[in-house]
């Protein structure tokens, strides 16, 4: 409903709704005044325009159309209309006899047609006619295909339209996440690399001790974890010298280390559960050998879904700020994961 | 390449494709995804379409996640790809606000169905027989009333 009183701002209002985080409510507001009548099924057949070319009247000539014919049509030579402008003109140009027998044949020849996309990804909607503009509000769900032009091939228009501030919000959040995520791949990589170098490195001992101190004190630039580890995150979170069941219930007493802080605020709380999205991360990509293939199967299975839980949480706790909420949910979470890891234990 | 230089040049577009197709809350973990992928293989986005290439793993996404939650779109993403049921919260949205339409007098209703035709308000006060004056005014009150809707104010 934001629409512009001021029909010459509709083009750069409808622009900015493209490339801003409300086009689905404005697709709804569309759909609920207009229906679900498309009538126009593709975007190029709004974003095209019609050109009575040289090209097209020698065409038109080749396709035996009557040079008394082609002779009215004189005034449009050149011209640019849309499809409805168009018709309308040569309607008035041609006598019904005529119109009958020539208006598809010209409408529907290949070369009498452009297309305005190109100009909208340099300069916006304002070049399109008002009718195009009007046939886009009445097709709506078009609005996603001409969206998805604009963001993936439109130029400097488009990237320079002004979003709101909620937009930035939810990209400063989104990086936060990403960093994070980042970081602990990172450390799953370094982890990795150790277990595949150490080996042969013990080989030799001075090598060892190089690759070592160059693990430990080699900067990557890259955003490192300083808080004390626990649960799944610590260095020795997957032994491989446990049997199948003892591996099993060591995993949930690290998950049970959950407990043992209880964060009062949603920094720490968001902190904490990132902590234990890290352990699912490190989880996921060990090797357990202890296990069977069955049972690893099952552990990634049950993990992802832990991870999808606190992910979750994480975003519900970001958006509403409740920590008590964020805290029972994941003490749910990990009673039950750390239940489920000792039944299995069991079996 | 430097992942946060990328994020902050090409998120906004990956997270305006991604709000109008899902609800926000997924669009944002569907914006995680992209950005793992990329930083997974950033050698091999050396020298490409880096924006082309993250939108078609963007579109990757968004199918897989769709397939994944049936009613999770908002709008069939078109031919090629699987139809998908409007969302549910966003058919209840439309749904209310077709109610609110409804309750208000014929010629606001007109009004209100011109402007988002993208009529202009000669035009309009033509077609009803009254000053385009009169229609920016209906107008107004009408979008004044509308927006008190249920789910009107809502992302």
């Amino acid at each position: 409903m934001t629409i512009p009183d001021d029909e010459k701002e509709l083009a750069h209002w409808l622009g900015t709704q493209l490339v801003g985080q409300n086009l689905s409510r404005l697709i709804a507001e569309l759909r609920a005044v207009h229906g679900d009548q498309s009538t126009i099924t593709s975007l190029e057949a709004i974003l095209a325009w019609f050109k009575l070319s040289d090209q097209v009247i020698v065409a038109l000539k080749n396709e035996k159309v009557p040079e008394s014919v082609l002779v009215k049509l004189n005034p449009l030579k050149n011209k640019e209309f849309s499809r409805d402008d168009f018709e309308a003109e040569i309607k008035k140009l041609l006598n019904a006899d005529e119109t009958k027998q020539f208006l598809r044949l010209i409408l529907n020849h290949p070369a009498i047609l452009g297309s305005n996309a190109q100009a909208i990804l340099e300069s916006g909607l304002s070049v399109l006619p008002r009718s195009a503009l009007q046939d886009l509000l009445r097709n709506s769900s078009l609005l996603l295909e001409l969206q998805e032009l604009v963001l993936v091939e439109g130029g400097a228009y488009w990237s320079e339209l002004p979003v709101k501030g909620e937009y930035r919000e939810a990209l400063n959040r989104g990086w936060e996440r990403l960093s994070q995520k980042i970081a602990s791949h990172t450390q799953v990589q370094r982890r990795g690399f150790l277990r595949r170098v150490l080996p042969y490195a013990l080989t030799n001992l001075a090598t060892a001790a190089a690759i070592i101190v160059a693990f430990f004190t080699f900067p990557l630039g890259l955003p490192q974890a300083t808080a004390k580890a626990w649960g799944w995150q610590k260095p020795d979170a997957f032994p491989t010298n446990l049997d199948r069941s003892s591996y099993l219930n060591r995993l949930a007493d690290e998950a049970d280390e959950w407990f043992n802080k209880r964060p009062d605020n949603p920094a720490a709380a968001a902190k904490r559960i990132l902590e234990f999205r890290q352990g699912c991360s490190f989880l996921l990509l060990a090797d357990h050998s202890s296990l069977t293939p069955a049972d690893r199967d099952w552990l990634k299975e049950k993990c992802r879904k832990w991870s999808e839980t606190l992910d979750s949480t994480l975003v519900s706790l970001e958006k509403n700020q409740d920590t008590a909420a964020a805290i029972a949910a994941v003490d749910a979470m990990v009673r039950n994961l750390s239940n489920a890891l000792r039944e299995k234990a069991a079996a | 390449m430097d992942i946060e230089v990328a994020y902050r040049e090409h998120g906004q577009a990956l997270l305006a494709y991604f709000c109008a197709r899902v609800q926000q809350v997924d669009a944002e973990d569907l914006l995680q995804i992209v950005w793992i992928a990329a930083h997974k293989r950033p050698d091999s986005l050396v020298g490409i379409d880096l924006r082309r290439w993250l939108f078609r793993v963007a579109h990757n996404a968004l199918v897989s996640f769709l397939i994944r939650n049936p009613g999770g779109g908002v709008i069939p993403l078109g031919e090629v790809d699987p139809p998908l049921p409007p969302q549910p919260d966003d058919g209840e949205r439309i749904a209310a606000l077709r109610a609110c339409i409804e309750k208000l007098s014929k010629e606001f209703r007109k009004v209100v169905q011109g402007r988002l035709r993208g009529e202009s308000s000669k035009v309009i006060a033509t077609q009803l027989g009254i000053d385009a004056a009169k229609v920016d005014k209906q107008f107004y009150m009408a979008k004044k009333e509308l927006m008190k809707c249920p789910g009107a104010n809502e992302p």
